[in-house]
C-alpha cells in the first residue's frame, strides 16, 4: 500500500509522497505525519541485529512509504544518502555516545538533509525544468542542505545568507561547492534573507515557473532517516538490554524520529530529551503545561528554540496526553556553567571531548542514571526537571 | 547513550574556551575549506531585485 500524509490541522484529509515532500509544510502550517505506521515484518526482525545500518535505513524506509517508491529505488537513494560511519563509543564504564557527525558537514542534519535531496531529485525526474532550492541559512542548515543537493541531478539550490554574520568556515562551506550550488550573499541580516525566501514562494507565478521548493527542517523526509541510526544503536547492545536514548534537543526532530523508531517496532527503555535553558519541554513534562516562548541564546545554540516545531508531532504520537508522553519521555534542562563544567569534566577524567549540545545530553544522562532510572523507577516525579536556569 | 550531534570542531570557540587552543582538531573536510575561494552573487535586501534575478536564474 502507498503511504499517505496528512496534516496535523487536517487528519481526515491526505497527500501522496510528492506534495508532502516537496510542500514541505502544509497549507494550514500543520505538520505532515504518516497516515499509517505500524511495526516492521517479522522478517526484518529475525535479521536486523545482522544488517548493515543503510540495509535497516532500506528497509525502514520501504515500510515507512510504503509503494509510494518502488524498492530498487529506495535501495539506491538510502544507500547513496547514507554513506558514512555511526561509531557507538565506550565513554567511561557504561555511557555510550552515539557519534552521528561522520557525514560530510560534520552533523547528524547530513543523514535527514542528503535523503531528502535524493528523494527530491527522484519525485521531479522526468517533471519539466528543473526544481529549485531556496534555503536562508545564518550558517548549519545551509552547509548541510548545499552538500546535500550537491551533485543530484535536476535540482540545483540557491542559498541566501547574511552578510559578513556565518562564521569564516561555515561560510567557505556554502560557497565554495560550485556545480548546482549558489550563494546569495544578502546585505542584510538573517530575517532579510527569511522574508526574500518567503517572499519569493507567496508569488506563486514566481514558484511554479521555477518550481521552487524549500528545504525546511520540518520536511518529513528529513526526519525519517533519523530513525535509522536509533535501529542502528540498539542493535549494539546486548541482546534483551534496551537502550535509553539520550538525546540532545532543539527543535526536537531527533527525538520525533527516536519515537518513529519505536512505533516502527524498535524497543526502547526511555527517552531522555536534554535541552540548554530553552526548556518549554522539561516543563512541559513536569508540570503539563506548554508555553512555547521566545528562545534565549546559549552555548549550545542549535537548540536555541523556544516553540520546538516537531512537539505538534510528538503530541501526535501520544494522542495529545500529558501522561502519555511523560511515561515515555523524560526531559531535563540545563545552563551554560554545568555545560561547559561537564565538558571539561569528561575530557580530563575519561577523555572524551564533548560538544556543547552532547555535552547537554551527559548531564541528562548523569542525570536520568542518578534518578529516573536505577533507583527511581519509570514514571517518577522526575519526568521533567530544569536546572541551573533562571526562573 | 547519548546522540553525538555535531562535531566539537563546529564550535572552535566554546571548545577553545573550556579546553584551551589546539584541543580540538578541525578535521581535514573542514580544514581544507579554508583555502578554497568563495563564489558568491551579492543582493540587495529588495524583493524585487531577487525575484528579478531568480527569474533570469537558469
Amino acid at each position: 500500500m502507498n503511504q499517505r500524509f496528512y496534516s496535523t490541522k487536517s487528519p481526515g484529509d491526505f497527500v501522496g509522497v510528492k506534495e508532502a515532500v516537496l510542500r514541505s509544510l502544509p497549507a494550514d502550517n500543520g505538520l505532515y505525519m504518516p497516515a499509517v505506521l505500524g511495526r516492521l515484518d517479522q522478517s526484518f526482525w529475525e535479521e536486523w541485529r545482522e544488517m548493515s545500518m543503510s540495509e535497516i535505513g532500506v528497509a525502514v524506509a520501504k515500510h515507512f512509504f510504503g509503494g509510494c517508491v518502488p524498492g530498487e529505488v529506495m535501495e539506491r537513494l538510502v544507500l547513496d544518502a547514507v554513506n558514512f560511519e555511526v561509531p557507538l563509543v565506550a565513554v567511561g564504564g557504561e555511557s555510550f555516545v552515539l557519534e552521528l557527525f561522520h557525514g560530510p558537514t560534520l552533523a547528524f542534519k547530513d543523514f535527514g538533509a542528503r535523503f531528502m535531496a535524493r528523494l527530491m531529485g527522484w519525485l521531479t525526474e522526468g517533471d519539466e525544468g528543473e526544481l529549485t532550492v531556496l534555503v536562508a541559512t545564518s550558517g548549519d542548515t545551509g552547509g548541510a542542505v548545499a552538500s546535500a543537493f550537491h551533485g543530484v541531478e535536476g535540482t540545483r539550490v540557491v542559498i541566501l545568507y547574511p552578510k559578513g554574520k556565518v562564521s569564516g568556515l561555515q561560510e567557505k562551506q556554502l560557497t565554495t561547492l560550485g556545480g548546482n550550488v549558489t550563494a546569495l550573499e544578502v546585505d542584510g541580516t538573517f530575517d532579510d534573507c527569511q522574508r526574500l525566501v518567503k517572499s519569493a514562494f507567496l508569488d506563486r507565478e514566481l514558484s511554479e515557473e521555477m518550481n521552487l521548493t524549500s528545504a525546511n527542517s520540518i520536511n518529513i523526509s528529513r526526519l525519517l532517516p533519523q530513525s535509522f541510526y536509533y535501529f542502528e544503536a540498539a542493535k549494539k547492545l546486548p541482546e534483551g538490554e534496551l537502550p535509553v536514548f539520550v538525546v540532545p534537543s532543539g527543535n526536537f526532530g531527533n527525538l520525533t524520529a527516536g519515537l518513529l523508531a519505536e512505533q516502527m517496532g524498535l524497543e526502547v527503555e526511555r527517552f531522555v530529551a536534554a535541552t540548554n535553558c530553552n526548556d518549554v519541554v522539561p516543563e512541559y513534562l513536569s508540570e503539563g503545561k506548554y508555553r512555547p516562548r521566545a528562545s534565549v541564546a546559549t552555548i549550545s545554540n542549535a537548540m536555541d528554540v523556544g516553540a520546538p516545531s516537531n512537539f505538534v508531532r510528538m503530541g501526535e504520537i501520544f494522542g495529545n496526553e500529558w501522561e502519555a508522553m511523560r511515561g515515555r519521555v523524560a526531559g531535563y534542562g540545563f545552563g551554560d556553567d554545568e555545560t561547559k563544567e561537564v565538558i571539561g569534566g569528561v575530557r580530563d577524567e575519561l577523555g572524551y571531548v564533548l560538544d556543547p549540545h552532547a555535552a547537554v545530553g551527559w548531564l541528562a544522562a548523569e542525570k536520568w542514571g542518578r534518578g529516573g532510572g536505577a533507583d527511581g523507577g519509570v514514571g517518577n516525579s522526575s519526568s521533567g526537571e530544569i536546572f541551573g536556569c533562571d526562573g | 547513550m547519548v546522540l553525538g550531534t555535531a562535531h566539537p570542531a563546529k564550535f572552535l570557540d566554546v571548545m577553545d574556551e573550556v579546553l584551551g587552543g589546539g584541543v580540538v582538531e578541525v578535521p581535514e573536510r573542514l580544514g581544507i575549506l579554508r583555502d578554497r575561494e568563495k563564489a558568491v552573487v551579492e543582493m540587495s535586501t529588495s524583493e524585487r531585485e531577487f525575484h528579478s534575478w531568480l527569474r533570469d536564474f537558469s
